[in-house]
């Protein structure tokens, strides 16, 4: 049976005009990946600071620079439209890569805040 | 599958005009959107030798003053009536060598001052923002044949501040290179 979950991932951005990146492993059962989510603990500072390249399973989804808050949704966006379509992407090795960098536009004073990637999936349910 | 390219113009001169060319790789099947986004100041090592801008960080830019109010509007009016008027930055246009010519003639203005106006549920203790009353940012739906390998753009900016226009442009990836 297939079911659908959603997987939170989170990295701190501790200092002002930065870069972090990591990397995150998906459980073998997950069998696609439908949707991509980024908020933040403060929305204002991913809105205007940030920008991300993100690699699934080594292939480039998003390329650098790619701002970040072209991955945010609103809150009058309903639930199930906030992510952004990965239209049933394989898994492959299960990896999930996030090079995130933050930088100064001059319209916000940094304060160091997280940043939380959601992952829509279908997971193979073995239960 | 869509996959994004991104390009980034960097203003740092009144009046400047930038032409440029977008390459489309060779794997697309066809452009399905565009989205343009403006972020503030341009990276110390865009700006050409001899042109002063003013700026921290690492970043130029002159956006640090807050926006002027229209000054027909009493200062005090609440922000759901009160009027500030977007600050208007230039325009971009992007066109195709074949048959769809011009894809897009766009506006690009600082943000939306108004975007709490005739809205009542701001209080004093939350006001809405662009990110959080803000729609998903969709692209633009458009439709352009793979045969097309360059864009060729032209922007004209109309305030004397240093800013950068990124244009995203999605397309389908043929499937038998993914």
């Amino acid at each position: 049976m297939i079911k659908a979950v959603r997987k939170r991932f989170d990295i701190q951005i501790t200092a002002a005009n930065s870069s972090v990146s990591q990397s995150f492993e998906m459980e073998k059962s997950i069998t696609a990946y439908r949707g991509f989510l980024l908020t933040s603990n403060m929305d204002d500072m991913l809105y205007f600071r940030g920008s991300q390249r993100i690699e699934i399973s080594k292939e480039e989804i998003f390329p650098e620079g790619y701002e970040s808050k072209l991955l945010m949704s609103g809150l009058n966006v309903s639930p199930n439209a906030r992510y952004f379509d990965l239209e049933n992407m394989k898994p492959g090795n299960g990896q999930v890569k996030i090079e995130f960098s933050d930088t100064d536009d001059g319209r916000t004073a940094f304060q160091p805040y997280r940043v939380s990637l959601y992952l829509d999936c279908l997971m193979e349910d073995r239960g | 599958m869509n996959r994004a390219i991104i390009t980034k113009l960097y203003v740092t001169q009144p009046q400047q005009v930038i032409v440029f060319q977008i390459k489309i790789p060779r794997d697309a099947v066809c452009i399905t959107g565009i989205r343009v986004t403006m972020t503030a100041g341009v990276p110390a090592s865009e700006i050409p030798t001899g042109v002063s801008v003013s700026g921290s960080g690492g970043f130029a830019n002159s956006f640090s003053a807050p926006p002027p109010v229209n000054p027909h509007l009493p200062a005090t009016s609440p922000q759901w009536v009160g009027f500030i008027s977007n600050i208007f930055l230039g325009d971009l246009r992007l066109q195709s060598y074949g048959r769809t010519n011009i894809l897009i003639a766009e506006d690009i203005y600082f943000q939306d001052s108004n975007i709490g106006q005739g809205d009542f549920t701001s209080t004093a203790h939350f006001s809405p923002k662009d990110w959080s009353y803000g729609l998903m940012n969709v692209k633009s739906e458009i439709l352009e044949e793979g045969s097309v390998a360059v864009l060729k753009g032209i922007y004209r900016n109309r305030v004397p501040i240093s800013y950068t226009v990124g244009i995203y442009i999605w397309y389908e990836k043929n499937k038998e290179s993914v």
